[in-house]
């Protein structure tokens, strides 16, 4: 049963894929979620009929005037902000000789830059609100994935940055948490080559692929149930990172 | 240090500093004898994340540095890679010292942790690529370099460049800090 708050989310990426399971969650618990995306992403939405609770703001997270923009917006509007996910996210696949400065600055970006400098402008919303919850979406390709050496920077730097956050901001009553997602059924996944989708689908031991709602539930637990969970990284893969993904 | 005149059995190694230069710790982990002639079969990185920083107190001009840094570390394995390639070399070893704070964790270090975290997967993913081309990546997260820390660094590096498989180790030598902790 869903228990009716005053509470504000403002989630990233939230226009589609585990974004938009995230927004669809923290909507049916009750709480105001600020639904960001791209600005054309948003657009998209305006013609769609979206809860009572969900409000849609343009944010292109690797953008510094778009950032700082859009917490200026949850401050005017609803004076406090309890849940920040940084789902927001993009991946440039190449071997190490084959990353450009381009894509590594894009990934770096919006993956990493663009997500600790939301947390660090939407901690004061969060401490005056007497506490609060970030939680950064990761990916396991944390623990290195064939092909990824920006990717899996951005996501490890998500991760080490978060630990450090967890110690820092603690004593304000905010928590700070990753999900690492391994594979899970989105728009941007079902662009793989078919023999790396099998293959993938092959090395899952719990027989499926994931789904957003499962990284929907594990954002669920840390925001309702996880007061005393700091500093995690909760990775869901459906046992995949316990597997040998090298030899994909 | 006094260079041999007779040619030298152990591979060469170039030490490459990210975020500070790092040239003196070049004769602390006993390298010049390994850089005196031949090709580079070990390329030694050695990466100072940001001093730590209150993060409410840090600005987007930070953030851009770490993201800098960060990028100064891929072009270098970029770099190491190249090299080996071009010198033919059978087999490489990459070796990247990072600090252990950076990566454990401690208060008011987000940006070192952020740097930290970033590194430590690159060199993960990093490694599971170079095993096709026979380079090895081991990751060294260090302290403060004291004499008997630099004695065992050095032993390491002689050890990842003697021992190709040997590859995508992570190895505490700061007196066991990481224990009874969940590693990164």
């Amino acid at each position: 049963m869903s228990v009716r708050t005053n509470k504000i989310a403002l989630v990233t990426g939230a226009g589609s894929g585990i974004g938009a399971a995230i927004t669809a969650m923290l909507s049916g618990e009750g709480y105001t979620v600020v639904l960001t995306d791209l600005p054309h992403v948003i657009e998209q939405h305006s013609h769609q009929t979206l809860p009572a609770n969900v409000h849609p703001l343009p944010l292109d997270v690797g953008d510094r005037s778009s950032r700082i923009e859009a917490i200026e917006t949850v401050a005017s509007e609803y004076g406090r902000l309890d849940v920040l996910v940084n789902c927001a996210g993009l991946g440039r696949d190449a071997r190490l000789t084959n990353i450009t400065d381009r894509d590594l600055e894009l990934t770096l970006d919006v993956n990493l830059i663009g997500a600790l400098s939301l947390v660090r402008q939407a901690l004061p919303l969060m401490e005056s609100a007497g506490g609060g919850a970030v939680i950064n979406i990761a990916s396991r390709a944390w623990l290195g994935i064939f092909g990824s050496g920006a990717y899996s920077a951005s996501k490890g730097g998500l991760i080490g940055a978060t630990r450090s956050l967890a110690l820092e901001i603690g004593a304000l009553g905010v928590t700070a948490n990753c999900i690492a997602p391994g594979y899970i059924e989105t728009p941007l996944s079902a662009t793989l080559p078919a023999q790396v989708l099998e293959k993938t689908l092959h090395s899952i031991p719990v027989g499926r692929g994931g789904v957003p709602d499962d990284i929907a539930a594990a954002v669920r637990y840390l925001v309702c149930e996880g007061s005393y969970v700091t500093g995690q990284v909760l990775t869901v893969c459906g046992g995949r990172s316990i597997g040998d993904p090298v030899s994909l | 240090m006094n260079h041999p005149t007779t040619p030298l059995l152990l591979p060469a190694t170039t030490l490459v500093g990210i975020g500070s230069d790092s040239q003196a710790l070049t004769a602390k982990l006993d390298l010049e004898v390994y850089a005196a002639e031949g090709a580079t079969q070990q390329v030694c990185i050695v990466v100072t994340p940001p001093a730590p920083l209150h993060f409410a107190a840090s600005t987007e001009e930070d953030l851009e540095d770490a993201k800098t840094l960060i990028t100064d570390v891929v072009h270098s394995l970029q770099s190491a890679v190249t090299k080996f390639r071009e010198q033919g070399v059978a087999h490489g070893s990459i070796a990247v010292l990072l600090p252990s704070k950076a990566v454990l964790g401690e208060e008011s270090s987000v940006l070192p942790g952020l740097v930290g975290g970033a590194v430590l997967s690159l060199c993960r993913t990093i490694a599971i690529e170079l095993k096709k081309d026979s380079v090895s990546l081991n990751t060294v997260l260090h302290g403060d370099f004291s004499v008997a820390e630099c004695a065992a660094i050095a032993s390491l590096l002689h050890v990842f460049r003697c021992n190709p498989a040997l590859t995508g180790q992570e190895i505490f030598t700061a007196d066991g800090p990481n224990l009874g902790r969940i590693k990164p």
